[in-house]
């Protein structure tokens, strides 16, 4: 396996979206064996399966970005609930992953991905799309940094036990 | 080494990351501190809050710049965009060195906005080395790279991390950001002993020393930055130290971030080892600090 093809595949399977439990998924898209795929390039060790080596990552992944979009619209989380907020969020990641080295980039595209998506507002739409619009003029013009950091977040272990 | 070729030949002492919470703190009251390190990329933007508030830490304080994405090890082109704007903040800044992190981060155009463990290979080594050598050779200061911490080893690899990272800046001929939580949080995640890692890095290479705590989960320790430093950290500090001499030394704490005078007082608990090394008598015993485990 080449540098690149073992970028590839581990890009793929980190970026594969968790399970409703915030577990790495079991099987891909196409019925393949994540456990195998994993085994296939990551070592075990005597605590962790290569599934659960990768599964940390995996989760880092989704964590970090939800945690930095959420960072940008807190309004707009209050108004939709955390259910239906979070189900934006992980809709809207799944369909505009990361193209930019700057996480500030990462939330630009929710104001009209809400307005193209009313299934997640309700009734309360254009309120809830012109509070996306305003956080995010705050976040270009106001806020102080964007979420880059070196740190791992806790709950990428928090959240499942490992 | 205190001063050479790979941290612009400065003698910093201790400092702190420069973060949100302490805005304010900082400005008002204008504590003495040795040197603050920012995230290069917090601040690359065309204007704005970020750009003002650096401009008065800038006015008062000695900045560093260390990067999250730069991803050296990542087999693709680097992002031209990327590194314009690096430039541009180090033009601001006058960082004497830059530092990022010895992994990958994205493919095909897409990122993780991760630090992703490298498979430690010669042809890992060669991809690598080019490109920290393009990054150097195009910000004309001196790069430095950063051991990261991880969870994850690949079948391909081919030789140990430290073995990796000597073949590394020995290839590209740039300095080290020896982070010794890093070291120890992988040590712990794939059972080797970090004193041998410390043992092994070229000493006249390193350019700057990073401290942080970590959690311990079940089963891996987690590196979160979001605690005091830990003494099995310390101890491989006191070792480093004692191998490279009094070396710039930065504390990271990202998370559940305390009073700027406790983030700060952590980091001057470093001074007991870089005084010690001054007069060339190391201490061999290792502060009384209290294991701090969630």
């Amino acid at each position: 396996m080449t540098l690149l093809e073992l970028q590839r595949r581990m890009a793929e399977d980190v970026r594969r979206p968790l399970t409703a439990d915030f577990e790495m998924q079991e099987t891909t898209d196409d019925g393949a064996s994540v456990r195998a795929i994993a085994a296939s390039y990551i070592s075990p060790n005597d605590r962790l399966s290569s599934f659960e080596r990768l599964e940390i990552y995996n989760r880092q992944y989704w964590f970090r970005l939800i945690s930095a979009v959420s960072e940008d619209f807190p309004t707009l989380s209050a108004l939709l609930g955390q259910h239906r907020f979070d189900s934006l969020i992980l809709t809207y990641l799944n369909e505009n992953p990361p193209t930019s080295w700057t996480l500030r980039d990462l939330s630009g595209k929710l104001p009209s991905f809400l307005e193209a998506h009313p299934e997640f507002t309700g009734r309360r739409q254009r309120l809830a799309v012109d509070v996306a619009r305003l956080e995010w003029a705050y976040v270009e013009c106001i806020r102080p940094e964007a979420s880059h950091s070196t740190g791992n977040r806790r709950g990428a272990s928090n959240r499942t036990g490992v | 080494m205190r001063a050479n070729r790979f941290n612009g030949y400065t003698d910093y002492g201790v400092g702190i990351g420069l973060r949100v919470p302490h805005y304010d703190h900082i400005l008002s009251t204008k504590p003495v501190v040795d040197w603050f390190e920012i995230i290069s990329e917090n601040y690359m933007v065309d204007s704005g809050r970020p750009l003002r508030i650096l401009d008065q830490i800038l006015d008062q304080y000695r900045v560093v710049q260390h990067g999250v994405s730069m991803y050296f090890g990542s087999a693709q082109p680097l992002n031209r965009d990327h590194l314009k704007r690096i430039k541009e903040l180090t033009k601001r800044t006058k960082t004497p060195w830059l530092s990022d992190h010895l992994c990958w981060g994205s493919v095909d155009g897409r990122y993780t906005h991760d630090l992703l463990p490298l498979p430690y290979t010669f042809e890992a080594i060669r991809t690598t080395a080019e490109r920290v050598r393009m990054v150097q050779d195009y910000l004309e200061i001196p790069l430095a790279v950063e051991n990261v911490s991880s969870y994850a080893e690949y079948h391909e690899s081919q030789m140990t991390e430290w073995d990796f990272l000597n073949e590394v800046v020995h290839t590209a001929d740039c300095g080290i950001l020896l982070d010794v939580n890093n070291i120890y949080v992988s040590s712990q995640n794939h059972n080797f002993d970090p004193m041998e890692y410390v043992n092994s890095i070229p000493a006249e290479r390193v350019a700057q020393i990073h401290i942080a705590g970590h959690s311990k989960c079940e089963k891996y320790t987690l590196d979160t930055h979001d605690h005091p430093v830990l003494d099995p950290v310390w101890r491989l500090y006191a070792r480093a130290i004692e191998r490279c001499g009094p070396t710039a030394t930065l504390l990271e704490w990202d998370d559940n971030i305390p009073s700027f005078e406790e983030v700060h007082g952590e980091a001057l608990k470093a001074n007991r080892f870089l005084l010690a090394a001054e007069s060339q008598s190391v201490p061999t015993d290792i502060p009384q600090l209290e294991e701090v485990h969630a």
